[in-house]
């Protein structure tokens, strides 16, 4: 049967195909799982395809503006976040085709969380979740992520469960990997030897530094071309192809010297992203200059939402995504909820390991 | 659709399978096609048509105004859906296109599978080591395509580069299991011995032919010094940075864990049998250090465990800041030989009562030496709350120990207690005494005055008595913590 719809029918269609709770509306919970779908058909792909595959099927749908980019942006970090793609460094794959910057579909898998719930991720080909039917309906669903909370009831733990289905258990320690603590001071120091063991740089057109002379609350301002600054930043140098090169870079006069790309290709940093690297650099950086990067801390029901005003790596968002959930953005960059007998250590994670400061609230 | 007037229509609402932009598309049996249909010059109706159903008009909206039609859930098969945009009734124009929606199952997944043409690994631990293989205690899980196998070889490198061997652990059909490897990995020990610790980095390589190839690199920490076991029996270093002049070897015994007896640097470049019991050697090159604990049980079942001789600790900073860097040394060394973990534990526990004994005093010790494996009497636990020397501020702590530990909130709340019986009011040293009676070791990563703070910590015993008391009573086997 063929019948014509309105725009709100076709999303409550595409929605019911996704297992979605209904409704007509498109936030980054619908457009997450166009991005699963998309990755299930297109990967593996770089991730301006999945985007673009995104923006085709809801063209005529939604303001198809500036909005729908940022949201689907988002979405697909959030993606790669929450272990749904998986990047090169990751996988084999043997096509020479194949860019280092493309992504690729997680097979099926789930992290217990300290909660009893399940954090799900992965992607199956023609199935929106390998789950059986009653596991399936039970799926939360928040923004890019996808948790399965305990059934008390049940006489079977949850963990056999998902076991069953053939599901693989990703240990804890495994999912929230991250780099070995380390003082600020010692690892910002670490890089900058590294840095001045370097040969000269030349000229790097079109270099963007990260100048941490600006205030840490405005991240996007903190960016610009280099003036006449001396020091060492952080920065991104562009490339013919494919997205810039993030580095850390000897400036004098504004003058690029000496330049080192992220992350260190040693037997630890080779893990991180590029962008992971910079960040974490940054904050060392910004610590160790006696003006921290801040979160903002929010007392709500059940615990509190934790803002932030500059990215994270991927690993510390992991771990607030296991200890918590995303939250709609309040004056921030993002902000997740945290429940309130996690709220202690994570707070410490962030103070110990990203050398955040807490910022009172504003009002 | 082609036309100089366009007729644009596209699958609307899901990225659409199969979409090759000029009518080709994919769907599943559990799927409700959506498409959406726009034009740029007038058009009044749309005429629909699947294969040879009824015709279905829908009117038109204004050019560059979208309608969108579903179609409910199609059965297997290919189906041919053609659109026709008509205009005007006297002089009827048409466009017409065709859509051909190729309609299947949904292909269940099948786990242990990748969907795409290659493995994925999954590497536990994460930070995994050249030690931890060897130690038996990697988990490695291969997951790629059904019914195509993978052939797993590990390559060994000395530290200069060059080869030490180049072997098949085994090959697998896909998915792997962490179990199938781990026989590969037992039968490489069982094949190549000893030699495979000369080893100071390793590659598994995992291949798959067009499935690619995945590589997992384990590295040992690299040291310019690092001593290497050859035998149950023998004890040899190797010197990687060629500079043999600037090593320094020594051995610490169990009897005497913190006093350090100088090696003949040449025995330790060349080689040397271990004598006694063994002990917890160290080689030294400039800043470079390595450490083994070689426990070699040589006489009866009296021998398995050597307690520290008893000493006479001296009290103060100084005193305990040197045991705590033999802590360090003893508890983050490799470890040789038979029973070594029990031994070295052994070990650290003794040194660990040393220094505690340095800053808390004798009678403290003793208290706590009494208080072991007694932790769940009233009686004992009274008996060491006497010891803190401060009534009130030793029952606060027991009633509030189940909140205190070294997160933030725990720290918090030793703090406040330490304040309210006036035994601290400074928020840091209450921190450092929390962090120091639960671990020690900590320390040395994040505290960068430890000197000053041990100094100022030893002014305060009982400060450090009642963090003491906490961690103790915090590790009773009731409370199920370490």
């Amino acid at each position: 049967m063929i019948e014509e719809v309105t725009k709100e029918g076709v999303i409550v269609t595409a929605k019911l195909v996704l297992a979605l709770p209904p409704g007509g509306s498109v936030g980054e919970t619908f457009v997450s799982a166009l991005l699963r779908r998309a990755a299930a058909i297109h990967c593996p792909c770089s991730p301006a395809t999945l985007a673009s595959a995104v923006r085709d099927s809801l063209h005529y749908l939604v303001d198809e503006g500036e909005a729908l980019d940022e949201m689907i942006d988002i979405c697909l970090e959030g993606l790669l976040v929450g272990g749904d793609l998986l990047e090169l460094s990751q996988v084999s794959v043997d096509d020479p085709n194949v860019k280092g910057t493309w992504v690729f579909a997680a097979p099926p898998a789930f992290v217990m969380r300290p909660s009893g719930a399940a954090f799900l991720m992965g992607i199956s080909a023609d199935e929106v979740s390998p789950l059986p039917p009653q596991l399936a309906a039970r799926i939360e669903y928040r923004s890019f992520t996808r948790t399965l909370p305990p059934e008390l009831s049940s006489a079977v733990p949850l963990r056999v469960l998902l076991g069953e289905t053939g599901m693989l258990e990703l240990p804890e320690r495994v999912w929230l990997r991250a780099p070995t603590e380390e003082a600020a001071a010692s690892f910002r120091d670490r890089v900058f030897d590294r840095l001045a063991g370097r040969g000269a740089s030349g000229t790097i057109d079109d270099l963007e530094i990260l100048d941490s002379a600006t205030g840490v609350m405005y991240y996007k301002k903190r960016w610009s071309k280099p003036k006449r600054q001396t020091g060492i930043f952080v920065g991104r140098r562009p490339r013919t192809y494919g997205s810039p090169i993030w580095c850390v870079v000897r400036l004098i006069d504004g003058e690029p010297v000496q330049i080192l790309d992220l992350p260190l290709q040693d037997k630890q940093a080779v893990r991180w992203r590029g962008c992971d690297a910079a960040w974490h650099l940054q904050m060392a950086i910004d610590q160790c200059n006696r003006t921290p990067q801040k979160y903002r801390s929010r007392a709500v029901a059940g615990g509190a939402v934790l803002d932030f005003f500059s990215p994270l790596p991927l690993w510390a968002r992991r771990r607030l995504m296991n200890f918590g959930r995303p939250e709609p953005r309040h004056k921030s960059f993002f902000s997740y909820f945290v429940w309130q007998h996690e709220l202690a250590a994570e707070e410490e994670f962030l103070q110990r390991r990203l050398w955040l400061a807490p910022e009172l609230e504003i009002s | 659709l082609t036309s100089p007037a366009l007729v644009q229509i596209w699958p609307a609402g899901l990225p659409g399978r199969g979409w090759d932009g000029e009518g080709q598309s994919e769907w599943l049996t559990t799927e409700a096609p959506c498409f959406g249909i726009v034009h740029d010059h007038p058009v009044d109706s749309y005429v629909f048509r699947l294969n040879s159903d009824p015709e279905k008009h829908i009117a038109a909206k204004g050019a560059g105004k979208p309608i969108f039609v579903r179609f409910s859930p199609l059965p297997a098969g290919v189906f041919t859906l053609s659109v026709t945009a008509k205009r005007g009734h006297s002089a009827p124009t048409e466009t017409k296109g065709h859509i051909v929606l190729r309609v299947r199952e949904p292909a269940p997944w099948k786990p242990g599978t990748t969907s795409h043409s290659g493995v994925a690994v999954i590497l536990d631990p994460p930070d995994a080591t050249l030690d931890t293989l060897w130690e038996g205690e990697i988990k490695l899980t291969v997951l790629g395509p059904e019914e195509r196998q993978v052939e797993c070889r590990i390559d060994l490198q000395r530290p200069d580069g060059s080869e030490i061997l180049s072997d098949t652990i085994g090959t697998y059909a896909l998915p792997v299991s962490p179990h199938d490897l781990a026989a590969g990995i037992r039968t490489i020990q069982e094949r190549h011995g000893w030699d495979l610790l000369y080893a100071s980095s390793a590659q598994i390589r995992i291949s798959g032919g067009e499935l690619g190839q995945y590589t997992v690199r384990l590295e040992r920490n690299l040291k310019p010094v690092r001593w290497v076991c050859r035998s149950a029996k023998g004890a040899t270093s190797i010197h990687d940075t060629g500079r043999s002049e600037e090593a320094r070897a020594e051995l610490f015994t169990f009897l005497d864990p913190t006093d350090a007896v100088p090696l003949s640097t040449p025995d330790a470049l060349t080689g040397f049998e271990v004598g006694g019991q063994g002990g917890l050697f160290t080689i030294r090159s400039g800043e470079h250090l390595d450490a083994l604990v070689v426990n070699h049980v040589t006489g009866g079942l009296r021998d398995l465990i050597t307690s520290p001789r008893r000493r006479t600790i001296a009290p103060g900073p100084i005193s305990a800041r040197a045991i705590l860097d033999a802590l360090a040394l003893w508890s983050r060394a490799r470890l040789a030989g038979s029973l070594v973990v029990v031994q070295r534990t052994h070990t650290v526990q003794c040194l660990q009562a040393w220094m505690i004994e340095a800053l808390c005093g004798r009678t403290w010790a003793q208290a706590e030496s009494r208080f072991a494996g007694y932790a769940d009497s009233d009686e004992a636990i009274d008996a060491l709350k006497l010891e803190v020397h401060s009534n009130s501020f030793a029952a606060a702590l027991k009633g509030r120990s189940d909140q205190i530990d070294t997160g933030l909130e725990g720290r918090k709340c030793f703090a406040e207690v330490a304040a309210r019986y006036n035994i601290c009011k400074n928020r840091d040293q209450c921190d450092f005494a929390l962090i120091w009676a639960h671990e020690p070791l900590r320390l040395l990563v994040i505290c960068s005055n430890l000197d000053q703070m041990l100094t100022q910590a030893a002014g305060n015993p009982i400060l450090l008595r009642g963090a003491r008391l906490v961690a103790l009573l915090n590790a009773s086997p009731s409370r199920g913590t370490a």
